[in-house]
């Protein structure tokens, strides 16, 4: 994912901002592009996987615990 | 704490609903890229171009991410392909250049306030289990002024023609929610502060065994919703022009509703 997309994503559950931990760049693209890292919600603190470079937003109950 | 969803909190059946959803096209995943329904027809280019003028799209459930490419061909900066099934999304962005993926729940959507100015759903909202809360967060997303182009498979106006598509609907796959009627859709719409600036009928004709395959309905489920096309009363037969040949359904038709709508300032 690109790093701008970060800027439009907010917790699917009290949509408050997010805040990017661990991230692990992809240094051959142009455009800043995160391949994993974690997605925290800087009011509730809940928690969503960037896996793949795709961000897994969905709310804990119905996140799988792995993905298929 | 969470859950600010404005028509009553999700609860467990829902959320059993929406991960089976999600499951059943993590298996069905490389078939709708393949599948001739989902990647043509004229319903597609009219949504893309709908949403021509705007600059940064949501695709829900965006399934292989064929609707995601219409609209990025048409010159889009950013085009997001959103599907609750994870699988899904990977497979639009393998297939697709050009787009940005997020697993996303429909219903809980994780975008801030006004971010897009167009957002696209087609054929997929018969599988959320809360419209009216979906149709919200939409008009949350959208700006104002902003593009809604929405497709969805609806049920004729009818009450016992409707019952019977879902019927046949749910046999073959089971999570299939419902068909809602058109009228229905358009209430739901100008509730959540939308103008209906364009609505557009129209049928969808499909192959019996590969429609059937999609959702890989095999065994008994397959033989009922068989016998229930054949068997279908004549008003049925003529509404969904289902076609017996040699005691065996050949094809039938789903009726489809194309709606542009505006969220209002």
């Amino acid at each position: 994912m690109k790093e701008s997309l970060l800027e439009i994503l907010c917790c699917p559950l009290d949509k408050n901002d997010l805040e990017l931990e661990d991230a692990e760049y992809d240094d051959s693209s142009e455009d800043s592009e995160i391949l994993s890292g974690t997605l925290v919600c800087t009011a509730c603190g809940e928690r969503y996987p960037i896996e793949d470079g795709i961000p897994n937003l969905l709310p804990p109950d119905m996140r799988e615990e792995s993905p298929a | 704490m969470h859950d600010d969803a404005e028509d009553g909190p999700s609860d467990g059946p829902d959320d059993e609903q929406k991960r089976a959803v999600a499951a059943a096209f993590d298996d069905a995943a490389a078939h709708y890229l393949e599948s001739d329904a989902h990647r043509q027809g004229g319903d597609l280019e009219q949504l893309a171009d709908w949403c021509a003028d705007a600059t940064r799209a949501l695709d829900v459930a965006t399934g292989a991410g064929h609707t995601a490419d219409a609209i990025a061909d048409r010159g889009l900066d950013t085009v997001i392909a959103a599907d609750a099934a994870p699988s899904m999304v990977a497979t639009a962005l393998e297939a697709y250049d050009g787009l940005e993926g997020v697993i996303v729940d429909a219903e809980r959507l994780p975008f801030a306030p006004g971010t897009f100015d167009a957002v696209t759903c087609r054929i997929a909202a018969h599988h959320f289990p809360d419209p009216v809360t979906y149709v919200s967060e939409v008009a949350r997303v959208l700006e104002p002024g902003g593009t809604f182009a929405f497709e969805d498979s609806v049920a004729p106006a009818d009450e016992s023609l409707g019952t019977f598509i879902n019927r046949v609907e749910r046999l073959r796959d089971p999570t299939h929610v419902e068909c809602y009627t058109t009228g229905q859709w358009l209430e739901w719409l100008r509730e959540a502060g939308f103008e209906i600036e364009a609505t557009k009928r129209m049928k969808k004709h499909l192959d019996f065994e590969d429609w059937a395959d999609g959702q890989s309905c095999t065994g008994e489920p397959r033989r009922e919703v068989e016998r229930l096309l054949r068997e279908a009363s004549p008003d049925a037969k003529a509404a969904f022009d289902i076609e017996v040949v040699d005691g065996r359904v050949e094809s039938f038709a789903t009726h489809k509703c194309l709606i542009r709508a505006r969220r209002l300032e």
